[in-house]
């Protein structure tokens, strides 16, 4: 058999494909493991901030300075808005947002969470919640450009603008 | 005669000393703030641990809430603990009585910020190594040590001058040498600038890494010690001799240990806060 120059054999090009498949699994398994880190790691902050949210809250202090995670969110929840799915103009289904099953489980009524989305499903994955009857305008602040400063009058939580 | 059962004096004396001493132990225990020390010294621990691991471990450090006290409280807020400065000071020839206590207050700022800079390695070890963005785009991560307050008696004192602050630096010693040095490795203090304490309002103390990205421009620190990063690098011996080695002169290192007004901290353009509320 000869073998021309320049033309890729069968063999070779099942080699490169298998290589290409082998650097994509590598480059996805270690791109999961570094996403999987940080969350862990600003889940840790996380806990740290709602937990100092709350202790001010129950200190009646006028405001509380929130540094970390960026880009998560503080929602009370149930969030009082209802989620809906149209089709075109047809209206499909309408739900009340409920709890995170992370609140429903303890048996609270109301809660608190700093979630990496602001997503009842989500927050489940990876948020943190405690017990309140606080309430925020809108359900949800996120933390976006840390420091936030929000200002707490009487269980109402609002961001200060800056 | 001696009875079965009875106590001797030698035994009396001894039971009494054993129990005055464990009753000293306990007190001596309870009262020197050793809870204090630990969250310091985890969080020291951790950041040695994180510059010595290989995939980056997770830092574990707590801003303390501290209410300078002169015998009040600090309004409206929680503090984790409280510095109590002595407002009966006598004053001496050189010295007034407001100087004198000033300068207490001074003193336990300055110490705040000794334990800040040896808690995050002074200036000698990488704690935010890692893979992510920001070693395209540069980062900025501040690390808040500290918050402080004043309580009402403290304020009526109205402010400190900057100079005074300087002053106390150099006067007070910290191991071998002054806090000044500690803390910025240099004499001259001409080459740090800071602003004047309100006592009235309230304060950060911050130190930080700022790194140079692939491509953008280092972020950037002019409000950090009121001045520029080229000058920050021609005059902190840190920034010379513990450069980090990653990218070289793409590294801008570590930032000297500061105190910002808390309104002010936006100014300093921080990327990421990685000390737990």
């Amino acid at each position: 058999m000869k073998n021309r120059r320049g033309f890729l054999l069968a063999e070779e090009t099942l080699k490169i494909v298998i290589a290409l498949i082998c650097i994509s699994f590598l480059i996805y398994l270690l791109t999961s493991l570094y996403f999987k880190n940080k969350d862990s790691k600003d889940l840790e902050l996380a806990k740290a901030s709602l937990e100092h949210l709350v202790n001010e809250i129950n200190a009646k202090a006028p405001s509380v300075e929130i540094y970390n995670p960026k880009g998560w969110v503080i929602g009370v929840w149930p969030h009082d808005t209802t989620k809906r799915i149209w089709y075109y103009l047809f209206l499909l289904s309408e739900t009340k947002i409920g709890l995170p099953k992370y609140c429903e489980n303890l048996g609270w009524d109301r809660c608190i969470c700093i979630c990496k989305k602001d997503d009842q499903d989500k927050c489940d994955d990876l948020g943190f919640c405690l017990e309140s009857d606080s309430k925020i305008e809108g359900g949800a602040i996120e933390i976006e450009k840390p420091p936030i400063t929000l200002k707490i009058d009487g269980g109402e939580i609002t961001k200060v603008a800056k | 005669m001696k009875r079965k059962g009875e106590l001797t004096t030698q035994q009396l004396v001894t039971l009494i000393i054993l129990i005055v001493s464990f009753g000293i132990i306990l007190f001596l225990i309870f009262n020197l703030g050793l809870g204090e020390t630990t969250n310091k010294e985890i969080c020291h621990n951790s950041v040695l641990l994180k510059s010595k691991s290989v995939v980056g471990g997770v830092l574990d450090c707590k801003i303390n809430y501290v209410c300078i006290s002169g015998g009040g409280k600090c309004e409206g807020f929680n503090e984790d603990y409280t510095l109590d400065i002595d407002m009966n000071l006598k004053p001496t020839e050189k010295k007034t009585k407001e100087d004198l206590i000033k300068e207490e207050i001074m003193k336990a700022i300055a110490n705040e910020m000794a334990d800040c800079w040896w808690m995050f390695g002074e200036g000698k070890v990488d704690y935010v190594k890692g893979i992510d963005w920001s070693k395209i785009t540069g980062k900025k991560v501040c690390a808040i040590c500290s918050r402080i307050k004043f309580d009402s008696e403290i304020k009526e004192l109205g402010s400190i001058d900057s100079s005074f602050f300087k002053k106390t630096l150099i006067d007070s010693k910290k191991g071998g040498d002054t806090y000044f040095y500690y803390l910025y490795g240099i004499h001259d203090v001409s080459k740090v600038n800071f602003e004047d304490i309100d006592l009235g309002e309230e304060y950060i103390v911050l130190t930080g890494v700022a790194k140079k990205g692939f491509f953008g421009a280092a972020k950037d620190i002019d409000n950090w010690l009121l001045t520029g990063v080229d000058l920050l690098n021609s005059w902190i011996p840190y920034f010379k001799e513990h450069k980090m080695a990653d990218y070289n002169d793409k590294e801008y290192g570590p930032l000297p240990v500061t105190i910002k007004k808390k309104e002010d901290i936006d100014k300093l353009t921080c990327t990421d806060f990685i000390t737990k509320a």
